[in-house]
């Protein structure tokens, strides 16, 4: 080994130090500073961790690559390099960056709608810098990144309330006259929960079985399961079986 | 449609008769604090279903019927709790909360609190008052709920201001009326606008507001 390859080795062995040092000290302050900082909010102790994690890693690199003592053409290559890779690695960060630039600019819907993307629907708990939190008819909190906003259209339904839900009741072994008359009654059970008179759409007779579909107008669309299932109850009480797609 | 009206005030009186005048098969449940209201209510509303609640445990009710409830009615004749049903009610995503106010300087802490829909029956009062004694530039004679819009008055007192009445609803295409000095409604051309009538318009708060920009303006 020549004493030019022995001191590159040298070098790129403290350069290596070097990064993993930097990441190293960058782990362990994150946790010193979250712990620290955590009385002025986890978020924003977690954010400043952070950076000061970047800060260090990126440090370190430098350090690195100023040890290697390497020539201009060699340094923008890997600066351009590191840049792609970084890009690449935040691609998601930067289109939820571009999502919530999207949601303040054109305002689809504020906090408080009731939107519905792609196969999620719900309320809107809060639009932060990365995603929108949802909270769907179930109960149940959706974060929904904001890239996807990008991606997928959106369906405000708060200025659509009351929703029109369509329902098919099937009637089987009944005459048609007696499932009308036993649908009747049963839709005006339910009908103070609802938002208008419900509407029988149609009613039609095939293989022995009667199909009524009945348009509801609700307005709370966490009610759809309950009111299904009184109107089922209803029509059980009176001895008809039904079934409802 | 199931509304919850809290209070058993004026204000509760005129929002549960609306709600039954617009909903007549509806169901509305009027939630009280004292047994006394309480029996008063049941005979003035036979058709309402009346609640009595502590004023702690109102919250709780509506948690525990929150996928329920289709409007919220905080009409109670304190500000402080018809403040803290909105924004609990909000909270727990019922669909359509509405307040009312009882002293109308507490507007902006409702609206701050993000109580979007909210009735001031006060703000008729400025309304009328300019109306009767019929003196002013812009009257706001109604307030969308669901836009930031309404219907105005444009009261047209020298050329310059008929000027620029004649070239905002030509520019913004507005529907309008005027009524003349005699009280008569015109809802002819524009052209047919005279000095001394009242015109109305229905647009967007945005535009009124760069209308009397304008004949502020001018004025100076």
């Amino acid at each position: 080994m020549t004493p030019e390859e022995y001191s590159l080795m040298i070098r790129i062995i403290f350069a290596g130090l070097s990064i993993i040092l930097s990441i190293f000290l960058g782990l362990k302050l994150r946790g010193i500073i979250t712990r620290n900082l955590s009385k002025f909010g986890q978020s924003f102790a977690s954010k400043f961790a952070e950076v000061l994690r970047y800060f260090l890693i990126i440090l370190g690199t430098v350090i690195a690559f100023s040890i290697l003592s390497l020539d201009v053409v060699v340094l923008t290559g890997i600066s351009i390099g590191i840049f792609i890779v970084i890009l690449i690695s935040i691609r998601d960060i930067l289109s939820n960056y571009a999502g919530e630039i999207y949601l303040r600019v054109r305002r689809p819907f504020s906090e408080g709608d009731f939107i519905r993307i792609g196969r999620f629907s719900g309320r809107v708990l809060s639009i932060n810098s990365q995603d929108v939190e949802v909270v769907s008819p179930e109960g149940e909190r959706i974060i929904i990144p904001n890239q996807f906003f990008l991606r997928h259209p959106v369906i405000n339904k708060s200025s659509t309330i009351p929703t029109s839900i369509e329902m098919k009741v099937v009637f089987k072994g009944l005459e048609i006259d007696k499932a009308e008359e036993a649908i009747t009654e049963a839709l005006n059970e339910i009908r103070p929960e609802l938002f208008e008179d419900p509407r029988i759409i149609s009613i039609n007779q095939r293989n022995g079985r009667v199909e009524i579909i009945v348009l509801l107008h609700i307005v709370n669309q966490r009610k759809i399961k309950w009111v299904i299932n009184k109107l089922s109850s209803e029509l059980h009480r009176r001895g008809v079986e039904i079934e409802i797609e | 449609m199931r509304s919850i009206v809290i209070g058993g005030g004026h204000s509760a009186y005129f929002v549960i008769t609306t709600l039954r005048e617009i909903d007549p098969k509806g169901k509305i449940i009027i939630i009280e604090f004292t047994s006394e209201k309480i029996e008063m209510l049941k005979k003035t509303f036979p058709y309402a279903e009346a609640i009595q609640q502590s004023v702690d445990r109102v919250e709780e009710y509506i948690a525990e019927n929150r996928s329920l409830i289709d409007v919220l009615v905080s009409a109670t004749d304190s500000d402080a709790l018809n403040l803290r049903y909105a924004k609990h009610s909000i909270k727990n995503e019922i669909p359509m909360v509405i307040a009312v106010l009882n002293n109308p300087l507490n507007e902006p802490i409702f609206i701050k609190e993000n109580i979007r829909c909210l009735i001031n029956p006060y703000k008729m009062i400025t309304s009328k008052v300019k109306e009767i004694v019929n003196k002013f530039s812009v009257n706001t004679v109604y307030e969308f709920s669901r836009i930031n819009g309404g219907i105005y008055a444009l009261k047209i007192e020298d050329t310059r201001i008929l000027r620029k009445v004649q070239s905002f609803i030509l520019k913004k295409n507005l529907p309008f009326f005027t009524i003349s000095v005699d009280g008569k409604v015109r809802a002819s051309s524009i052209k047919n606008i005279e000095i001394g009538d009242v015109v109305y318009v229905v647009c967007v708060d945005k535009n009124i507001r760069d209308l009397l920009e304008k004949i502020v303006e001018g004025g100076k």
